[in-house]
């Protein structure tokens, strides 16, 4: 009887490697079925190498390889219109993302829609397909955890990053929950099945690596703030314009009180008119940093504005906080209107300070609904700003005219 | 050139056995406890005195998709230095294996009034 040695099957299981069979389960089914081969063709008088020679042969140049695509084939076959149905799906979702995003950047209408539709059929269609072949394809308790962690993850990140393109509450812990799904559930699994079976190679380490870095820089890139350098000088402005605010509602108060008399008293209307502006203005850019702070205890809120202001400038902020009856972004205007008329009659020049601010239509336009917190922040405390100034000049000039 | 290969059998054509080739693993296995793959190779061509001879690229396909059925259940053994991996029925797989054997008998014995057809009994049958 003859045996062959340890040597001789780990270069048959080399062999049939080489030839691209990669289903465990029928590499030990085809190595000892060659061994089998070989062993008979010894038996006969044969030398080992001939032997396994003429075995190797006996397959066809490709035969060993085509022997796995017929085992794939029959046990994927009742799952082929699954895959149809998944390619499509997978194919619709991504044009339309991509069109989606070519929409937006050139400010074309219809861009969320098509995110939203290709966002949901992604998520929804494509991933739970694509997870239900897998499971049918590798069947097993350790990879259909490892597939169900996977496509959830990738299901709460995507919708995340939906929600975040659409400025829909949730997104960031959509986002965080995949995350955290995919980095501690999902790729310790797949390393660990890749090593129990042996198939630790460059063509599983290589998705691993793309996933890692992917998901790390994508995840830099919605937490990224502006260089230090940018961040420090509109850090600076916003400063400058609350001293300056500051110091010119003093002066506004002291030349005020220095005026006695006015026959008119158009000054003091005037007067109320920029007082009430600049309430209202602190108000409004208190209610945006608390539409994205509402964890913050309102005294601290107020607080945060003025001294770390960098902090709150990243997001989005809520304009519906901004937009009331009482108080709101609209009464702002119009008294910023009714104070430009009376300067205007009083000193015959066209302050126009709304032409020069044309982000104000769009924090009124019910059409919008989210802002950047920053942004919304400049462009009221310089409004508010550009009116305490307008007033000092009226002021000097009742002044003037008095004494 | 390989693709034809994938079916040889010695005396028949690829078309005739892969319809029966579901029947010949599942009748082979029914006549004993377990077998592997190199086995049931040789038992075919040895009943058959060498007119039927299975391919590795018919049998291991169809023992997989049989496995995946929950026809076939596997053990690993080691022999001879390897893993042979030895074929068994399921319960599911006995009944399947005599259903699959009495419907090929009744589909040789229709065959067999097709094939004794005389030029007599088609005028009769007019």
């Amino acid at each position: 009887m003859v045996e062959l040695t340890e040597q001789n099957i780990s270069e048959i299981e080399v062999l049939v490697e080489a030839r691209g069979v990669e289903m465990k389960e029928l590499s030990y089914d085809l190595v000892d079925h060659v061994c089998c081969m070989i062993e008979e063709k010894m038996e006969s008088g044969k030398t080992y190498t001939s032997a396994l020679e003429e075995s190797i042969a006996s397959f066809g140049k490709k035969g060993i390889r085509q022997i796995q695509e017929e085992t794939t084939f029959l046990l994927t076959k009742n799952i082929l219109a699954m895959r149809k149905t998944m390619h499509i799906t997978g194919i619709t979702s991504a044009t339309l993302l991509l069109l989606g995003s070519i929409f937006k950047v050139q400010h074309w209408p219809g861009a969320g829609l098509m995110y939203v539709l290709g966002g949901v059929s992604l998520c929804l269609l494509f991933m739970p397909l694509f997870l239900a072949v897998r499971i049918k394809e590798k069947p097993g308790k350790l990879s259909t955890i490892s597939n169900i962690a996977g496509i959830l993850g990738g299901i709460a990140v995507c919708l995340g990053v939906l929600f975040k393109i659409m400025h829909w509450p949730w997104a960031n812990i959509l986002m965080n929950v995949g995350g955290i799904l995919l980095i501690f559930f999902f790729l310790p699994l797949y390393i660990y099945s890749s090593i129990k079976t042996k198939q630790l190679k460059t063509s599983t380490l290589v998705p691993i690596i793309v996933a890692v870095a992917g998901f790390s820089l994508l995840f830099s890139l919605v937490k990224l703030r502006n260089s230090q350098n940018v961040t420090d000088a509109i850090i600076n402005i916003q400063y400058t314009i609350y001293d300056d605010t500051e110091s010119a509602l003093k002066t506004n108060n002291n030349i005020l009180t220095s005026i006695t008399t006015d026959s008119t008293n158009t000054h003091q209307k005037a007067s109320e008119i920029a007082k009430e502006i600049n309430t209202i203005a602190n108000n409004l850019i208190f209610l945006m940093a608390q539409s994205l702070h509402q964890e913050i205890p309102k005294e601290e809120l107020e607080k945060t504005i003025r001294l770390n202001y960098h902090s709150l400038s990243n997001d989005m902020g809520d304009l519906t906080f901004i937009r009331k009856d009482k108080g709101g972004i609209s009464e702002l205007v119009t008294l910023i209107n009714k104070y430009e008329s009376i300067y205007k009659s009083t000193t015959g020049i066209s302050a126009n300070l709304m032409l020069n601010n044309k982000n104000i239509e769009s924090y009124i336009n019910p059409k919008n609904t989210h802002f950047p917190l920053g942004i919304v922040t400049h462009d009221i405390s310089l409004l508010n700003l550009q009116i305490q100034r307008l007033h000092t000049g009226l002021l000097q000039y009742h002044k003037g005219k008095v004494s | 050139m390989y693709k034809k290969s994938m079916y040889i059998c010695l005396m028949y054509s690829k078309e005739l056995l892969k319809g029966t080739l579901k029947t010949i693993i599942l009748k082979m296995l029914s006549e004993s406890d377990s077998m592997y793959g190199y086995q049931i190779t040789q038992k075919v061509k040895e009943i058959t005195e060498g007119k039927i001879n299975l391919t590795e690229g018919a049998l291991y396909p169809a023992l997989h998709k049989l496995e995946a059925d929950g026809l076939l259940t596997t053990e690993k053994k080691t022999v001879g230095n390897r893993v042979r991996k030895y074929y068994s029925l399921t319960q599911t797989g006995n009944g399947r294996a005599k259903e699959k054997v009495e419907e090929l008998k009744e589909f040789m014995e229709t065959l067999k009034t097709i094939i004794n057809l005389t030029p007599q009994n088609l005028a009769w049958s007019n």
